[in-house]
């Protein structure tokens, strides 16, 4: 059984249809890049699965379970984490509060137990700085540990976001272009920590991304949308030179 | 110099009333957006239900204790049940509801309690008086409001600071949307926050209420200034929010001692007033820069 399985998934905004009927199947331990032109509706796809957008019709299932119309935190609780294009950072907070607040699920103690600071509550957080410390020392962030995020460069910030979405210990990783912005060492690089970070935590990646050299490095297998639809899904090397998926990039005169 | 370094006390200790009132004003704003005219109010009805346990037999603790548990439902239940919804119809909604609630719960206090003034006169409003240092005095009542206010703050900022629902707090006041993604209940906690803000508020009633009398329009005027406190400080932050209490009410008593004490009540709404024409973000707000 597949991990994330979308079938005939449509929304629409006014009259603009965003998403028509798509499917797909994820596999467990898969990494997939979902690419397409801008408009396309990779994002939308993200915000559907994430419970941030309802869909019109279709459905969305998640390790089995049917997801279609849970609320964000749900999903987030049944092991979906993101990273935005645009970086959703909590920007008043530091790095290290950034990716504790990523383990918020992980937590149980209620607020009037948090105000009488019991021992079940230290110890709890305790463990969680400590989970939080592995996550610093793995993607290199110590240097930003306690800097507000507001003040760090933006590669640093995508690594501070993809480390938050790592605390959640997701069983699927979305990455809203995860490179988009770096420069060619921090892309390369990129691509190694979602590679490695695939395999030692047995995490399903899927990653919208615009950079095809990129795609080509990361994914096993490559989904292409052009307005809404899927047209094409298959091996990096097929897809980046079908010839519909050519034209919906470079145009028809190609 | 001693009675200056009194005076600044004092004014510190009515200062801290407000501050503890502004930093719910500020949760709540941070939190749901929401100015909350009636949070006065709440803390008047907490304050109310501590003197009425009080009189059933009650000892002063467990009538607290019931007070504050009062406040944090009311507080708590009025976002899930009434704001929640309001906040879906624009700001001007959101006003009329809380004015709404205010006046509501004005009426009935009134209503039950009627509108007589009432003593209240618990632990804090001992005659008792504290030497702070060599001919410097303070009311035993004043030192308590202080030091449960210092206690108040300090324990409200290691829980901002280490538990996981004070970081999630932060985290829904930076970014709703995010905060979602990460599992937080983000409804929940808007109702977790009203909850501690009303608490805040009645132990405010509480600490004040010796002063003055029990009276349904008691919070009335406290809550003016710890608007103006809130303001003071930028809206959006709690240490301004603290800052901005404590200022007035150390400038309000100088002037009190100074001046006239009829200069008194508008010599803190002056200092807004200039404030806010000089510098309209507050003193620790920070510039809101819009892109054009």
């Amino acid at each position: 059984m597949a991990l994330l399985e979308i079938q005939d998934l449509s929304i629409a905004f006014g009259g603009v249809q965003a998403l028509a009927d798509v499917s797909m199947a994820i596999e467990e331990r898969q990494i997939v890049a979902l690419i397409g032109p801008n408009g396309a509706g990779k994002s939308t796809l993200f915000n559907c699965v994430t419970g941030i957008y309802r869909a019109d019709r279709g459905t969305i299932r998640f390790g089995g379970e049917d997801v279609t119309k849970e609320k964000p935190h749900r999903v987030a609780r049944l092991g979906v984490a993101r990273t935005f294009q645009n970086i959703e950072l909590f920007d008043a907070m530091t790095a290290l509060d950034n990716i504790l607040a990523g383990r918020h699920l992980h937590m149980r103690t209620g607020p009037l137990a948090a105000m009488a600071f019991g021992r079940a509550v230290v110890r709890e957080e305790v463990a969680a700085r400590r989970k939080v410390e592995e996550l610093l020392d793995r993607l290199d962030l110590q240097f930003a540990r306690d800097v507000h995020v507001m003040h760090l460069p933006y590669g640093v910030k995508k690594k501070v976001e993809l480390a938050r979405a790592l605390a959640l210990e997701p069983r699927l990783l979305l990455l809203d272009e995860p490179s988009a912005g770096m420069t060619s060492e921090e892309k390369e690089e990129m691509v190694f920590v979602v590679r490695d970070l695939a395999r030692d935590l047995s995490i399903t990646v899927l990653l919208v991304e615009h950079d095809l050299a990129m795609v080509r490095d990361i994914s096993e297998r490559v989904i292409v949308l052009d307005h809404g639809k899927k047209i094409a899904d298959g091996a990096p090397e097929d897809v980046t030179t079908d010839v519909a998926v050519v034209r919906a990039y470079v145009g028809d005169e190609a | 110099m001693d009675l200056f370094l009194q005076n600044v006390l004092n004014g510190l200790s009515a200062g801290s009333v407000y501050a503890l009132i502004a930093i719910g004003l500020v949760l709540i704003y941070r939190s749901s957006g929401v100015l909350h005219f009636a949070h006065g109010s709440f803390a008047m009805l907490a304050t109310f239900v501590a003197f009425e346990l009080h009189q059933q037999g009650l000892g002063l603790v467990p009538a607290f204790l019931g007070a504050a548990a009062v406040a944090f439902v009311l507080g708590a239940g009025t976002f899930r049940l009434l704001l929640d919804r309001a906040r879906e119809g624009g700001s001007h909604a959101v006003v009329m509801m809380t004015i709404a609630l205010f006046m509501v719960v004005e009426g009935l206090a009134g209503a039950t309690w009627g509108s007589d003034t009432k003593d209240f006169n618990h632990y804090f409003s001992e005659p008792g008086i504290v030497t702070v240092a060599e001919g410097v005095f303070l009311s035993e009542h004043n030192a308590w409001i202080n030091v449960v206010t210092c206690a108040l703050v300090l324990l409200l900022a290691l829980f901002f600071r280490f538990t996981r629902v004070g970081i999630a707090m932060r985290a829904v006041f930076d970014n709703e949307v995010a905060a979602e993604l990460m599992g937080v209940r983000v409804r929940r906690l808007h109702a977790v926050t009203w909850g501690i803000a009303s608490v805040l508020a009645a132990v405010a009633g509480l600490l004040l209420v010796p002063k003055v009398f029990l009276d349904p329009s008691m919070m009335f005027a406290p809550l003016l200034k710890a608007f103006a406190a809130a303001v003071l400080g930028g809206l959006a932050s709690i240490p301004g929010a603290i800052l901005g209490g404590w200022l007035l009410g150390v400038i309000e008593t100088l002037a009190g001692a100074y001046i006239s004490t009829e200069f008194q009540a508008s010599i803190a709404f002056l200092i807004i007033i200039a404030v806010l024409a000089l510098r309209p973000e507050g003193l620790l707000g920070r510039r809101t820069v819009t892109k054009v």
